[in-house]
């Protein structure tokens, strides 16, 4: 017997952090998450598997459309004519969307009680399922617990959304341990909530995170998909990825340590860039964040050229790899060649500005100054700004130093150029 | 650093050119030339000398870029470098012997100024001067800005700043506009939010629609059946007025049926079956009699053909004697013409024999003495092999000799070379030498550490100030604790504390009385109260005018009016001090706070003075203890900073004198290495130099322990090439006798093979080739006359012979009546006899074809006859009739029995076809249940009810279908998902704008507030000196700069001797660029107080100077010049005289 094990699908989440430009396939991409899920649904069909788990986190929880919950029961018919049972368990994203409730799905889409936990059994494959919905999104108990026993001649499948314990990149709901999930005597643990893939453990009682079907931001690169299990009345025999995101996140970093010239780093990150395209073998739709980074002459034109570096990376992405590589970002995280001590021994105008600039972040007014200029900006942004400018939130509390710390060595490096 | 002698040996147009620029107190060299005379060379030389001659160096148009070359003398510290430049990547520099010197030899001289600070900080020219003139007008009134980019040497510091500000404000500002990205991205993200609105249906909206469609789809079922009801009545009615008539007749036809009786029935065609059978019958007979009739004559004509069976079984062989004949028509005739050609390679084969000088034989004779081809192919191969035999052994003997000469060589080079030896004190001094490393790195190492040291100490000494005493003094000064400074200090504090909080109270106090007398003032001016004091006065000058009625002094006539007067205005003041009781209150409330607060005033004075009092009794004390402890005018605030800057100072004396005792231990042990090393290279007499430098003496001694090693290898490889020589000619020795063997051999087995073939045994290998041809032509001629012999000629005899033989058989077999005929004429004959029999044969085979036809026929119509008179046969049986006249009346009654019953039939089907499924016995009921006269009032009423109910749907199914619309619009459409993209698109580009904005705003503050900082640090010492040399350059007419401090920002402004200030722009071109001169100068001199020297070139700075201007400028130089080296290049004679006259004629002049 075959079975699709997916979570966290966050059905039209969209994808952050891109700034849509000339040749950037922005239009191809507005439907990812969706589309990633017809691809699961086409996966499923084609592979002609007998039962479909979900494992939590079907929407967004502040999502409010419900043309997306419509959306979720045309793909759950077409698995209903090829004849496919789904296991649907709610994370507590879906306990947060007022989706959820309302939505009436097809008939073989069959949901786990919030109350408490229940067990769903496929006679025919001698197949029992366990698991336990979110009722509200904060729920924080061990939910583990009070699953049910296993099933005498079955296959048991647990299906839970957790954070397991101490995840630190998710917030911890549902905690248990991998100890007391084996203790439950299961053949497998269908887990959802963590973004990573992860296998946490294999025979004879396998947990496994299918990691989200698809990354949405610079946090989430590399493939994303479910997990296709085979298995049968004596326990999993195998476990593969199935891979169906429309779009995958690289961080291509680049060492200009060698670049002369902004020219150089170009040539430089086209390169990379260049790589990147050919190793992608799938021809999948690329996302690449561009850190360009080490101890080079060219640091003071990068920070004085950012827009100009970014408008030639552009280039270059759109030259090896048009309409199907986007750059999300330009990140200029290079060091000048100079190293302080020899602009001290310089000993002239620009060795006594450097060592103005070391007494910046000590100046009070300064600081005080600047952070409320800088405040004006951050004061009326919108909220999600917040998280996706590193430098507000220490901006709207006042707090400037860093970044004066960080801006003097580009500036004075800036200056031996243009000297 | 400065440069004691520059060579230019060959660069530009020089060759071994030398300068010297000896030193001198003041070190100032004027190097003079026209135009084209090479001062731009020589200042690129100067650069090149020191950091390198450039790749794409263009003065190589004398000296080719690989020829190039500069040297020089240069100072340092109380060392010298002599060294020469040359063009190359690597080990460019040479010392005075042509050693190659350590690419960083340098480095102790330079420090770590490369070209390009080097040519900013200490190169000026007119172009320069210029232009740094212009950048103070751009800079406008900044002083900070002019200030910084005097000193750096660069101009664009206004254009960094403006880039930065330009970005920051294209990106955001606090005012929105379309034009600033982050602006323009928030539109975006509003016009998505609002398309993300618009598209997003919440599930409340879903749920409302759904019932909505539920609803009225309901009511418009219910309607539907109502409809249903009716429909099935009027349906019923119908069928019953449809079918009554039907029924009647199928009674009808049931009726007629049962009054024909019973009938035998036969089938509908009877009629025409008996009919067709009676033609048939007649036109059969008839054709049978006549094709009897055209067999029997058929059968007359075959009887009279007679076949010949034999010739025509014949046939094959005849055709086959007929081809041969064909084929040997010719044969005769071709063997004479054969046989005459046989006896033309004869004649040709003569001609052969006799070339060959051989007697003329038969053909025979003439075979067996040909040689046989075995010995043919000896004598080929031998003469094919003698060449190489020859070659051989020629070669072989010219190898033996060329091998003797080149021996001879050998042993000449092995008397040639020289005997060499190093000895062992060289190696282990050469090792000793090695083992101490790079000395020259570690010296420059350890002078750098040292004058990094003693300038840390200068540094350390200035912070000392006034107090800067002998460091032994410094030792044992035994200073206050940090503790009773503090605690002093703390005192100190207090006072100055309290004197300030004192002072401000006193003056807050002072302007509080201020304005209460104001108060006080300006309140009596608006109410005029009237005081007791005024009223009493008024009185009193009242009773005085009445104490003199009543002494009868005054008249009461007289006093009368004024008594009256009087009167009356002490009643009114009295009226009036009664009507203003309240504000004369008032009035003393506020003279009272006035009393009270100069009370106050008067308390602050004294506290005041007495905390001055105890102030200055501490400072006293103060000023007494620092005068004992060695630091007299020592204020107490600087004494903690002061014993700080000693701290630095002892600290910084201690590393001087560490650095200094590790350079003298290093001095020392390269001074003995030198001394070992040098002495072991005078034992080995090599010429050495004692005042060489380390480096080159271990150059020196590796190239003598190198050469000795190289010559041994060399002569030990000569040795092995004369013994492999010696074997090498003993071998070739043994391969030429072997070559002179091989040809003997062969002379031999030639003349053997030569009498065999029948030649004569001394012919040459020419003769013999020339009789292997004629051999070869004679086999060729023998073999064409065999050839013809057998292939032609004999195989015609045989085909003619094999064809009378043929002709013969066939005519005993078909035709004896030819024997003694020709062959040819026999077999001309019985072909024709052939024709005619074949002709016979074709006849007949028609005749029995048509025969067999005519035969068949016959037989078909006989067929025909019997089958037309069985055909009728089963009509007659079924109807049980004999003739055919009784049958035609019994097929009239079935054919009348099968219209009744068809009639019926049909009836009854047409009923069933309107019955709308019901069975006949259903439709009967039915029929028999309605009044069927009733049935158009009551269809009439169920249409009426009908419409009503129709109008009623019609007017429902509108409303579903418009929910349905509204409910399907909900149908997972992607469009709120898309808005959402476009809004997290818009963040991005408002993220990206933001970062970018935070980092160039961050910068462009951060330069403007150093700058400010820097012009704060710097425009005390360097306005004051660049003042000075200002005002020397403009010969007085400026007397200094000064700081505009009201202007915003602040200004930098001449000032003229009468006082009066000039900004910059108001400044001629000439006096901005003595400004910038000025300014250049004044940099210079403060970055030399805290850096090395360099020599500083000046490039025809004065060229738009008048001669005192000039004059003055060259002062401004000689004031730098005591400082470090200056180099002055010029194309103005007349700036010698001045200078000599600035120097006292102590300058060296140079002329190019």
């Amino acid at each position: 017997m075959k079975f699709i094990h997916t979570a966290d699908i966050h059905l039209d989440s969209p994808l952050t952090g891109l700034a849509s430009y000339g040749d950037a396939p922005a239009e191809m991409l507005r439907t990812a998450t969706r589309d990633a899920f017809t691809n699961l649904v086409n996966e499923a069909i084609e592979e002609e598997v007998d039962f479909m788990v979900i494992a939590g986190d079907l929407y967004d929880g502040t999502w409010k459309d419900y043309n997306t919950g419509y959306f979720f029961c045309r793909e759950m018919g077409r698995l209903n004519k090829a004849d496919i049972p789904v296991y649907l368990l709610f994370g507590n994203h879906d306990a947060e969307s007022e989706m959820t409730k309302k939505l009436s799905l097809p008939p073989n889409v069959h949901t786990f009680a919030t109350r408490e936990p229940s067990t769903f059994r496929i006679e025919r494959l001698k197949v029992a399922l366990h698991g336990r919905s979110f009722k509200e999104a904060a729920t924080t108990e061990n939910l583990a617990l009070k699953y049910p026993e296993r099933v005498a001649g079955c296959l048991n499948i647990g299906v839970l959304h957790t954070a397991l314990e101490g995840n630190a990149q998710h917030a911890p709901y549902a905690p248990c341990s991998l100890a007391e999930l084996s203790a439950k005597g299961y053949d497998y643990w269908a887990l959802g909530h963590v973004h990573e893939h992860s296998i946490l453990q294999k025979a004879p009682c396998w947990v496994v995170f299918p990691g989200n079907l698809q990354g949405r931001h610079i946090r989430e690169t590399g493939p994303r998909g479910a997990v296709l299990v085979t298995a049968d009345e004596t326990g999993i025999l195998s476990v593969e990825r199935l891979f169906v995101d429309v779009l995958r996140w690289h961080h291509v970093i680049v060492d200009v340590s060698s670049a002369q010239t902004l020219a150089d780093v170009v040539q430089l990150a086209g390169k990379a860039l260049e790589r990147l395209v050919s190793e992608n073998l799938e021809g999948k739709p690329m996302s690449a964040r561009v850190t360009v980074m080490g101890r080079t002459i060219a640091h003071g034109d990068l920070f004085s050229m950012e827009v100009h570096l970014r408008a030639e990376i552009l280039g270059q992405a759109a030259a090896v790899g048009i309409h199907k590589l986007w750059v999300e970002k330009v990140r200029v995280e290079t060091t000048p060649a100079a190293d302080p001590n020899d602009i001290k021994a310089r000993a002239d105008a620009i060795a006594d500005l450097q060592a103005l600039l070391e007494e910046a972040p000590k100046d009070e007014l300064l600081l005080r100054n600047l952070a409320e200029e800088l405040q004006q900006l951050v004061g009326k942004a919108p909220f999600e700004l917040m998280d996706a400018v590193q430098d507000f939130k220490s901006i709207r509390a006042g707090d400037v130093v860093q970044i004066v710390k960080t801006v003097s060595p580009s500036l004075i490096a800036h200056l031996v150029k243009a000297s | 650093m400065r440069i004691a002698r520059l060579d230019l040996l060959r660069y530009g147009m020089f060759t071994d050119r030398s300068i010297a620029l000896p030193h001198r107190s003041v070190d100032f060299h004027m190097i003079v030339g026209p135009n084209e005379a090479g001062k731009s060379t020589l200042r690129s030389a100067i650069l090149d000398l020191l950091f390198g001659i450039e790749t794409r160096s263009t003065y190589n148009f004398l000296h080719p870029h690989s020829e190039m070359r500069l040297g020089a003398k240069i100072e340092h510290d109380g060392k010298a470098l002599e060294f020469s430049r040359t063009k190359a990547r690597t080990r460019t520099l040479l010392n005075p012997s042509g050693a190659p010197l350590p690419d960083n030899v340098l480095a102790a001289f330079l420090g770590s100024t490369d070209r390009k600070f080097f040519d900013q900080m200490f190169g000026l020219d007119h172009e320069k001067l210029v232009a740094g003139g212009n950048e103070i007008l751009s800079a406008s009134n900044d002083i900070g800005q002019i200030l910084f980019q005097s000193a750096a040497g660069i101009g664009s510091l206004g254009e960094v700043r403006d880039a930065l500000e330009a970005e920051a404000d294209g990106l955001w500002a606090r005012r929105k506009s379309a034009d600033r990205l982050y602006y323009a991205a928030s539109d975006e993200l509003a016009i998505a939010e609002a398309a993300l609105k618009q598209a997003t249906v919440r599930t409340k909206d879903w749920v409302a629609a759904r019932d909505v469609v539920a609803r009225l789809e309901e009511q418009l079922e219910d309607s539907r059946k109502q409809y249903r009801g009716l429909e099935e009545t009027r349906i019923r009615l119908e069928r019953v007025r449809r079918v009554a008539p039907i029924l009647n007749t199928l009674r009808e036809k049931e009726r007629e049926l049962a009054e024909l009786g019973e009938v035998t029935v036969l089938p509908p065609d009877a009629e025409k079956q008996l009919t067709d059978a009676e033609i048939e019958l007649a036109k059969a007979g008839q054709e049978y009699a006549l094709f009897a009739e055209q067999v029997g004559a058929i059968q007359d004509q075959l009887i009279n053909i007679k076949l010949d069976e034999q010739l025509l079984n014949s046939e094959a062989d005849i055709q086959a004697l007929t081809e041969r004949r064909q084929q040997v028509r010719n044969h005769e005739s071709d063997i004479v013409k054969r046989k005459l050609e046989i006896d033309g390679h004869w004649q040709n084969v003569e001609l052969l024999i006799r070339q060959l000088g051989w007697p003329t034989e038969d053909e025979v004779r003439l075979r067996s003495r040909l040689p046989d081809v075995p010995l043919r192919a000896a004598i080929a191969n031998l003469i094919k092999g003698h060449s190489a035999l020859a070659l051989a052994h020629a070669t072989a003997e010219q190898a033996v000799r060329d091998k003797d000469i080149e021996l001879q060589s050998i042993d000449e080079q092995i008397r040639g070379l020289p005997v060499t030896t190093v000895s062992a004190s060289l190696r282990s001094a050469l090792a000793a030498a090695r083992a101490l490393g790079d000395v020259d790195a570690m010296e420059r190492q350890l002078n750098s550490q040292l004058a990094s040291a003693r300038r840390k100490l200068k540094v350390a000494r200035t912070g000392l100030g006034q107090w800067d005493l002998e460091l032994q003094v410094l030792q044992n000064l035994e200073l206050p604790s940090s503790q009773e400074i503090d605690e002093l200090r703390q005192r100190q504090t207090t006072y100055e504390a309290s004197a300030t909080t004192l002072s401000e109270r006193a003056a807050e106090l002072r302007s509080s009385i201020r304005d209460q007398v104001l108060d006080v003032a300006q309140y009596r001016e608006a109410h005029h109260p009237v005081t007791w004091a005024e009223l009493t006065e008024v009185r009193g000058t009242r009773d005085i005018v009445w104490q003199s009625i009543k002494s009868g002094a005054t008249p009461l006539a007289n006093a009368a009016p004024d008594y009256e007067a009087k009167v009356q205005a002490a009643d009114g003041m009295s009226d009036k001090r009664h009507d203003k009781a309240q504000e004369v209150s008032e009035l003393q409330a506020k003279q009272d706070s006035l009393q009270r607060l100069q009370q106050q005033a008067c308390d602050l004075e004294q506290r005041i003075a007495k905390n001055g009092a105890e102030q200055l009794s501490m400072q006293v004390e103060w000023a007494a203890r620092a005068d004992k402890i060695g630091l007299p005018g020592m204020p107490l605030l600087a004494m903690g900073a002061w014993r700080e800057a000693r701290e630095s100072v002892l600290h910084a004396a201690a590393a001087v004198v560490d650095a200094e005792s590790a350079l003298d231990e290093l001095t020392r042990k390269a001074t003995d290495a030198k001394l070992v090393l040098s002495a072991a290279l005078a034992g080995e007499a090599s010429e050495t130099d004692a005042t060489e430098m380390l480096e080159a003496l271990i150059i020196a001694a590796s190239d003598a322990v190198e050469g000795a090693a190289k010559m041994k290898v060399r002569r030990e490889e000569l040795d092995k090439q004369r013994v492999s020589g010696i074997t090498a000619r003993a071998t070739l020795e043994d391969k030429a006798a072997a070559a002179a063997r091989a040809l003997k051999a062969w002379e031999t087995s030639w003349r053997e093979n030569v009498v065999r073939a029948g030649l004569d045994a001394e012919s040459d290998i020419g003769m013999v080739e020339g009789a292997l041809s004629l051999f070869a032509s004679i086999e060729k001629a023998l073999g064409a006359i065999q050839e013809l012999r057998k292939t032609r000629i004999e195989t015609m005899q045989r085909d003619l012979q094999d064809f009378e033989k043929e002709a013969t058989v066939l005519t005993n077999l078909l035709a004896p009546d030819l024997k003694g005929q020709s062959s040819t004429e026999v077999e001309s004959e019985i072909a024709r006899r052939l024709v005619l029999a074949k002709a016979d044969q074709k006849e007949w085979e028609r005749l029995s074809k048509e025969l067999l036809s005519k035969q068949a026929k016959a037989a078909d119509a006989l067929g025909r006859v019997n089958a037309a008179t069985a055909g009728i046969q089963p009509l007659l049986t079924l109807s049980k009739t004999s003739t055919n006249d009784a049958l035609r009346v019994a097929i009239a009654r079935s054919d009348q029995w099968r219209a009744l019953n068809e009639a019926f039939s049909s009836a009854k089907r047409t009923a069933q076809d309107s019955a709308d499924g019901l069975t006949l016995e259903a439709l009967d009921a039915e029929l028999q249940s309605t009044d069927v006269s009733g049935i158009p009032v009551t269809l009439s009423d169920i249409g009426r009810q009908r419409d009503e109910t129709l109008a009623q749907q019609n007017a429902l199914s509108a409303d579903p279908a418009n929910a349905n619309t509204e409910l399907s619009k909900i149908a997972g459409q992607d469009e709120a998902a898309r808005a959402e993209s476009g809004r997290q698109d818009a963040l991005a580009k408002m993220a990206n704008a933001a970062e970018r904005f935070i980092k160039v705003f961050t910068a462009a503050r951060l330069l403007r507030w150093a700058i400010d900082r820097y012009r704060e640090t710097k425009q005390g010492p360097m306005l004051t000196r660049a003042g000075e040399i200002f005002s020397g350059l403009t010969l007085g007419s400026f007397q200094k700069l000064v700081v505009d401090f009201e202007s915003e920002p602040l200004a930098l402004e001449g000032q003229r001797a009468d006082g009066k200030l000039v900004g910059i722009a108001g400044m001629s071109d000439g006096t901005r660029d003595q400004l910038y001169f000025a300014l250049r100068i004044a940099a210079l001199e403060l970055h030399l107080a805290q850096s090395q020297s360099l020599p500083f070139i000046a490039d025809d700075l004065f060229i738009n100077y008048d001669d005192a201007r000039a004059r003055a400028g060259l002062v401004a130089l000689s004031e730098l010049a005591q400082k470090t080296q200056v180099i002055f290049l010029t194309h103005h004679d007349h700036l010698v005289p001045a200078a000599q006259s600035v120097f006292a004629g102590n300058v060296n002049v140079v002329n190019l």
